[in-house]
């Protein structure tokens, strides 16, 4: 790659409207990770239409600014009231809530801020070397390599960072029927449309996406009827003092690098990465009983590796045309709402876009450095807002917003449903974020399948013999291999608590 | 068979969305099988989602076979709550398509902030008022999205 692809980015960036949409994006972002009750994936979902009206890469900037931002704001409440506003700041809890009461809620925040901004800054140096190389790589892939790497995408989301396996894959598999409704990709054949010609064209993604995370999130919070929340602990200084700073410096170099790894993985980012981090740093501390009590460290780490872990994210989606968690399938389906299929020819088809959002990033994470740590106050007082009116505001937004995109009302009854299913599925410790990850990736893989079974004449060796897919296919059945073995003997014996299980 | 987390009684509660997923999922593998499947060398409309819908079968058979219920979350008194917002999320939908938006979201709106938000009337229905202003003024001249024609609007000329 070239030091020019970069800067076409930073044109892309620094158009005037642009340098505005990083600027909503990260302050979005921030915004709703200081909420309770409403995560970046809710947020996200809820915006995609409004992102139909705007240029792609305004919009995918935007999209990317609302899901780094989110874990800078996710921080603030985690350390000052206990309380994640989004899942990957849980972990920062188990120790910065613990600062805060000491009162050093401040040097926790001041240090988190700095940590993420290192680790997102890294991650976004190695986003922009190895992208190019990896979509250079891509682009010999065939089907059989599309078919068995969106099975692998799928089987490493169902088991990573998710509660219970099999509800995960059952999650999953109604994700891909559910894409299969409506008219046959080859053959054009009406499948499980009920007689209903709204069907015939299929669902519509933006809809089960709003529904399940935005509606299904809202109807959740209501039975719960969680109220408003007061900071009492005072932040006191932000700068973190030299010894505080000897002792994150390690956590953060290293949480730059696992979460940078843990990202591209699909499924990996965000929790996974933090609770990685967290497990990671506790090891090697020379004084591990201080975990859980207070140490700087414990903050730094994770909340670095998670930021690192939400650019490093966009990898897959980039090269491969593969979003690795649901947070970049939305944004994969804002893409395609504007009739752009990201794979590896995006970068040579739309260079604006991919360069765009990256040199975004670079920006972003400067905008939310100086936001976090200024401003935290200003933010700390979003807590004030009711989770109710949030909740009404949130439900028309999503109503309104499905209806503009088709002018259908057909899409709202669709929101409707898919709410209650969300609502539903989360009581149950069902996760909606498989079956969303499978829709989307439910018409690639049926198509590259076909596609294949058709190239080799039905033979089913072609996903086994291909240097490429082979390797793929094999990793898959490691995986596989790999949580049967550890079901049957967590199964002889008493279960681990879940941070344990996902980070070893 | 599954083991339960002490203090948790024991019933079906938790079961119900195992059953609720196979159900689903035998009723897309017969719905596919119906439908022309093809041969591996030329698949047909039915093959992938037969695949596909005898994984789900599986899936969901583990899921009885090992669920333990707990992550569970029975439903409270409180669940009520939701039951009225769906309920008046779908008659919103349906005066919508009759009124236009304005009417329907002013009730909408309020009615949720006082009864589901548990705000008092006066916040309510300031608040709805405020927030239907700035939704029709965002979505209708600002984003130009084609609502159906509003009866409250068209009072002084708009649609």
């Amino acid at each position: 790659m070239g030091f020019e692809s970069i800067l076409t980015g930073f044109e892309v960036v620094f158009a005037p409207e642009n340098l505005l949409y990083v600027f909503l994006g990260v302050l979005i972002g921030t915004v709703i990770g200081v909420l309770p009750g409403l995560g970046p994936t809710a947020t996200i979902a809820l915006l995609l239409p409004l992102t139909y009206g705007i240029e792609p890469e305004s919009a995918v900037i935007m999209l990317a600014g609302i899901y780094y931002g989110s874990m800078y704001g996710g921080t603030i409440t985690s350390v000052l009231l206990q309380l994640p506003g989004e899942a990957a700041s849980v972990v920062t809890t188990f120790d910065g809530y613990q600062m805060a009461k000491q009162g050093r809620a401040g040097p926790a925040l001041g240090i988190s801020a700095i940590g993420s901004f290192i680790g997102g800054t890294a991650a976004v140096i190695g986003l922009t070397l190895f992208a190019p190389l990896l979509a250079s790589f891509a682009v010999r892939f065939g089907p059989p390599e599309y078919t068995a790497l969106t099975v692998l995408g799928i089987l490493l989301v169902t088991y990573l960072g998710t509660k219970s396996v099999p509800k995960s894959l059952v999650a999953a598999a109604l994700g891909l029927l559910l894409a299969a409704i409506g008219q046959d990709p080859i053959e054009g054949t009406a499948r499980f449309t009920l007689g209903m010609t709204d069907l015939l064209d299929g669902l519509d993604f933006v809809a089960i996406a709003m529904g399940l995370f935005g509606v299904g999130e809202v109807l959740y919070n209501l039975e719960r009827g969680t109220g408003g929340s007061m900071v009492t602990e005072k932040i006191g200084r932000l700068w973190p003092t030299m010894r505080d700073w000897a002792a994150s410096r390690g956590a953060i170099l290293r949480g730059s690098v696992l979460g940078f790894v843990i990202g591209v993985l699909p499924g990996g980012g965000g929790v996974v990465s933090s609770l990685a981090s967290y497990a990671l740093e506790k090891r090697r501390s020379r004084h591990p009983e201080q975990f859980g009590t207070g140490a700087i460290e414990g903050v730094a780490g994770p909340e670095t590796a998670n930021n690192a872990s939400s650019a490093s994210a966009f990898i897959p989606l980039l090269t491969l045309g593969i979003p690795s968690n649901v947070v970049l399938a939305l944004i994969y389906g804002a893409l395609l709402m504007q009739n752009i299929t990201p794979g590896p020819q995006l970068v040579s088809q739309h260079p604006e876009i991919f360069w765009g959002v990256i040199a975004s990033m670079y920006l972003g994470n400067l905008i939310l450095l100086v936001l976090n740590l200024p401003l935290v106050g200003v933010f700390v007082q979003l807590l004030r807002l009711r989770v109710g009116i949030l909740g009404a505001i949130a439900v028309m937004v999503t109503m309104v917003g499905v209806f503009s995109i088709n002018n259908d009302i057909f899409d709202m009854w669709v929101v409707l449903v898919f709410g209650v299913l969300g609502y539903l599925m989360r009581k149950s410790g069902f996760e909606p974020g498989p079956l969303v990850l499978a829709f989307v990736l439910g018409a690639i893989m049926e198509r590259s399948f076909r596609q294949s079974m058709l190239l080799s004449n039905g033979d089913l060796g072609i996903f086994v013999t291909r240097p490429i897919s082979g390797t793929i296919v094999l990793i898959a059945l490691a995986l596989i291999a790999f949580s049967t073995y550890r079901f049957v003997r967590a199964r002889r014996r008493t279960p681990e608590p879940s941070a344990e299980n996902i980070t070893r | 068979m599954a083991t339960r987390e002490p203090g948790r009684r024991p019933g079906f509660a938790h079961r119900i969305g195992g059953v609720v997923a196979l159900l689903v999922g035998v009723f897309f593998t017969v719905q596919a099988a119906m439908l022309p499947l093809g041969d591996f060398a030329r698949p047909g409309p039915g093959l992938w989602p037969l695949l596909v819908g005898l994984v789900m079968i599986g899936a969901s058979i583990l899921v009885l076979c090992t669920d333990s219920g707990a992550d569970h979350e029975p439903f409270t008194a409180s669940a009520r709550y939701v039951a009225f917002g769906v309920a008046g999320l779908a008659v919103f939908v349906t005066a919508f398509n009759y009124l236009g938006f304005i009417l329907p979201a002013l009730v909408t709106f309020t009615c949720w902030l006082r009864l589901l938000a548990r705000e008092s009337w006066r916040t309510a229905l300031l608040l709805g008022v405020v927030l239907t202003a700035l939704f029709y003024v965002l979505f209708v001249p600002v984003l130009g999205v084609p609502f159906p024609q509003d009866v409250v609007a068209s009072l002084w000329g708009g649609d």
